[in-house]
């Protein structure tokens, strides 16, 4: 399945600096899977939307999908 | 062939300055630097620039008793030598020579390992060496 | 102790002289500097009950240990004095590069008392000081008297100013340094003022020495490559705080319009990649690794910035989706010295009234024309600018619609909405000079992180933990977009001072700063009972996104707040009990 991938400010180094990539992924895979499949570690994002909405990485993703992904922030 | 900068990549943040101070002066007081570099707003627009030396030893040629040499791809400085005469303060292209009360201040490379490059956060400072004068 | 002065200059502006005085340095072992060491100034030296705009109040200028040196993110001032928005105790933080110039110039601290008689300005060069009377500044925009008074005194002087908002007293008046960087809230642009004081320019020659140079250096370096420049930190350099715009709506916390909603549909035109279509270059404060000031240049102007504040409360708070409008509002209030965190709430407060029919201010959500006239006016006490500038709590009073004056204390919201981020909630109503996001940003582990947003559980302690450590961080002075721990606080602070700081020493400082603050505000005859939000959080569902429904009932606030309260042992009225005041040694 092709999931559309958000990778938001510093994170698109992950991306090879695009900000957009689309990331194909075997049927009924989690959230998590597509963080290894990005090689994105646990600790460098704080949240993930799945379709607009704040995911678990045990969600179950599917085709077409749009996920982004944003990365640590510090201070306020 | 030396120090360069790149304004693209400056911050402005000035470590490079503090840096250069303390490793010199043994304390941080960024107008004892051998470079400046400066980022501002001016008319509505940021300005950036940067200098540092260059090694056209303009003041090695300048100085009347030899307390500054050119070798090795780097200036040399001889406090006991220097009369302090500030002729290389002025002679300098860049504006990078500092005075000091008793003595001047020049850019020697750090002697290979420029703390200026080593402090700039994101690059805008780096150092190419050259073998041989 | 190295990396200080020991040299606090003392100016009576009344009579027009000026002492210099060591630095008491038993406070500061205790306080260190900056946030902390200028509330213990204020709190000995202020009696209480003083008016914030009497001559009698004082304007502290503290710098900190860390200041003027390669310390990685220490480019910052603490301004220190009586709150005129609040009554409460004010400190603000500047970045720029005017806190190492008061350093260099060999000064920990710059202590203002009593005010002039006639509009003037300071000239500060090392132990050279002169008075200056301000005529042909009075009355200027902040931008235009920082161009005269650097073509006076040459582009390496540093210059806080004040616009036409802090000459007229507004209490969201703010102080401002090298064009777009500010010291913004509670009013603290008007205590200068008040002062008749226009600006300071300053000029340091000397430098700032530490324990051991070498030794320091050296480490300090290593400390920038392996805990500064990290991916943690590393947003603030390529986004700028407009990285949170997405953020937020995403997870239902951005204001919008007035706080009536979280999710704002024009969200993508003003966030961070909406910026970098109109980034013009990048600025850092002195000594900072990351850099996150974007200059920003529009149809409309230009504009350090807009941050995230700004985006939210002059942006979606108040409906407003067109970056160019926000990045002049945004300009328009840092020439005139005004909080745009302050004057973005009021000016959508005033929306509201409209859009309801309370109260008719000719401005609605959205409708940019309007919107843009606001900020001179405000300054400049014109117009409706004379009732905007009394900010959300007193036009509340005035006209009504005081549950959704969005306010603490009388000081403003910032740009997170607490319904989406309950332990924010108790952050905004806890924070020592009214609703602010610098003390605790639960934010970060709450709406952007793993925790529950919509439970109380852990909150308590998550506020206060959050609490001492940005209170000893603003001490030391570092800015709190380098995310890092108190061990590598403690081992920096010895490294400049040679002492022998633990990790568990920066969170006892940190409460001590705390509490400290909170004594001050006792003093001024606050309690528990100011502890408190808006009844829009308890009573009003937000309406879309990731918080559709949400509010925080009102019994789970005061049993957090209670919580909280015990964690700090204080009594339930929310004041400091004794066994904590000697603890801490207060």
């Amino acid at each position: 399945m092709k999931i559309n991938v958000v990778l938001a400010g510093p994170l698109s180094k992950y991306g090879n600096g695009s900000r957009h990539q689309i990331v194909v992924l075997e049927d009924a895979c989690q959230l998590k899977e597509l963080f290894s499949a990005l090689e994105i570690p646990e600790n460098k994002y704080s949240f993930a939307v799945v379709n607009g909405i704040k995911s678990l990485e045990e969600v179950v993703l599917q085709n077409g999908d749009e996920v982004k992904i944003y990365p640590i922030v510090s201070g306020g | 062939m030396g120090l360069a900068f790149e304004s693209e990549k400056c911050i402005g943040c000035k470590l490079c300055e503090m840096a250069c101070s303390a490793s010199h002066e043994e304390m941080f007081n960024p107008r004892l630097g051998r470079l400046r570099v400066g980022s501002r707003y001016e008319n509505k627009d940021l300005v950036i620039e940067g200098h540092v030396c260059i090694l056209c030893g303009s003041c090695a040629d300048a100085c009347p008793t030899g307390a500054i040499e050119m070798k090795g791809g780097r200036l040399h400085y001889s406090k006991e030598d220097c009369i302090n005469c500030g002729v290389c303060v002025d002679v300098c292209p860049e504006s990078v020579i500092v005075q000091k009360e008793e003595d001047v201040g020049v850019c020697d490379l750090c002697q290979g390992d420029p703390w200026c490059v080593k402090s700039c956060p994101h690059g805008a400072l780096t150092n190419k060496e050259v073998s041989s004068s | 102790m190295m990396g200080y002065q020991n040299k606090v200059l003392r100016i009576n502006l009344t009579e027009k002289k000026w002492s210099t005085e060591p630095l008491n340095m038993d406070w500061a072992k205790k306080y260190i500097g900056g946030k902390g060491l200028g509330i213990k100034y204020l709190y000995e030296e202020l009696a209480p009950g003083t008016d914030p705009f009497s001559p009698d109040n004082k304007l502290i200028l503290m710098t900190a240990p860390f200041t003027g040196t390669t310390v990685p993110c220490s480019g910052k001032l603490a301004i220190i004095s009586r709150s005129p928005a609040t009554g409460t105790i004010l400190d603000c933080s500047i970045g720029g590069h005017i806190a190492n110039e008061i350093k260099y110039a060999g000064y920990d601290a710059v202590i203002l008392e009593g005010a002039l008689e006639t509009p003037g300005y300071l000239y500060i060069k090392d132990d050279a000081i002169e008075f200056i009377t301000a005529e042909g500044l009075w009355g200027k925009g902040s931008h235009e008297s920082e161009t005269m008074l650097l073509e006076k005194y040459g582009k390496e002087a540093k210059v806080l100013s004040i616009g036409p908002a802090g000459e007229n007293l507004s209490t969201m008046a703010c102080i401002n340094s090298e064009y777009y960087r500010q010291a913004g809230r509670g009013g603290i642009g008007a205590v200068m003022g008040s002062k008749k004081m226009k600006a300071i320019v300053i000029e340091g020659t000397g430098g700032v020495k530490v324990h051991n140079m070498p030794k320091a250096l050296q480490r300090i370096n290593e400390i920038m490559r392996e805990d500064t420049l990290t991916d943690d930190n590393l947003w603030a350099y390529t986004d700028g705080t407009a990285m949170l715009v997405e953020m937020s709506n995403n997870t239902g916390i951005l204001p919008t319009h007035n706080f009536q909603d979280g999710t704002f549909m024009g969200y993508n035109k003003i966030d961070s990649e909406a910026m970098k279509k109109a980034r013009a270059g990048k600025k850092a404060c002195g000594g900072c690794a990351l850099g996150c000031g974007n200059f920003t240049r529009t149809g409309r102007g230009v504009v350090e910035g807009p941050e995230y504040e700004t985006l939210a409360l002059c942006g979606s708070s108040c409906g407003i989706d067109e970056l160019a409008a926000v990045v002049k509002f945004n300009d328009l209030c840092d020439d005139m010295g005004l909080d745009t965190i302050s004057a973005g709430n009021t000016t959508a407060f005033a929306m509201e009234l409209t859009e309801k029919g309370i109260k008719d201010f000719g401005l609605n959500f959205g409708e940019v024309e309007s919107y843009l006239k606001v900020p001179e006016l405000i300054a400049r006490n014109e117009g409706i600018g004379k009732e905007l500038g009394l900010g959300t709590r007193e036009l509340a009073k005035r006209y009504g619609g005081e549950d959704f004056a969005m306010q603490v204390k009388g000081l403003e919201f910032p740009g997170y909405e607490p319904r989406g981020s309950w332990g924010m909630g108790l952050a905004y109503a806890t924070s020592d000079r009214g609703a602010c996001h610098m003390r605790a940003w639960p934010v970060a582990m709450e709406a952007y992180g793993d925790l529950d947003p919509f439970t109380i559980e852990g909150k308590a302690q998550l506020v206060v933990d959050m609490q001492h450590s940005n209170a000893v961080k603003f001490s030391l002075i570092l800015c709190d977009f380098w995310a890092t721990s108190e061990a590598y606080m403690a081992e920096v602070l010895n490294l400049i001072t040679g002492e022998s700081y633990t990790e568990e020493d920066m969170l006892v400082i940190g409460e001590r700063v705390v509490n400290i603050a909170r004594a001050f505000n006792m003093r001024e005859g606050f309690t528990g009972a100011q502890d408190t939000l808006p009844n829009r959080i308890f009573n009003d569902a937000l309406k879309s996104g990731a918080t559709l429904g949400k509010k925080i009932p009102k019994e789970e606030f005061d049993q957090m707040l209670s919580e909280y309260y015990q964690i700090r042992g204080w009594t339930t009225e929310g004041v400091i009990g004794k066994e904590k005041a000697e603890a801490l040694g207060l």
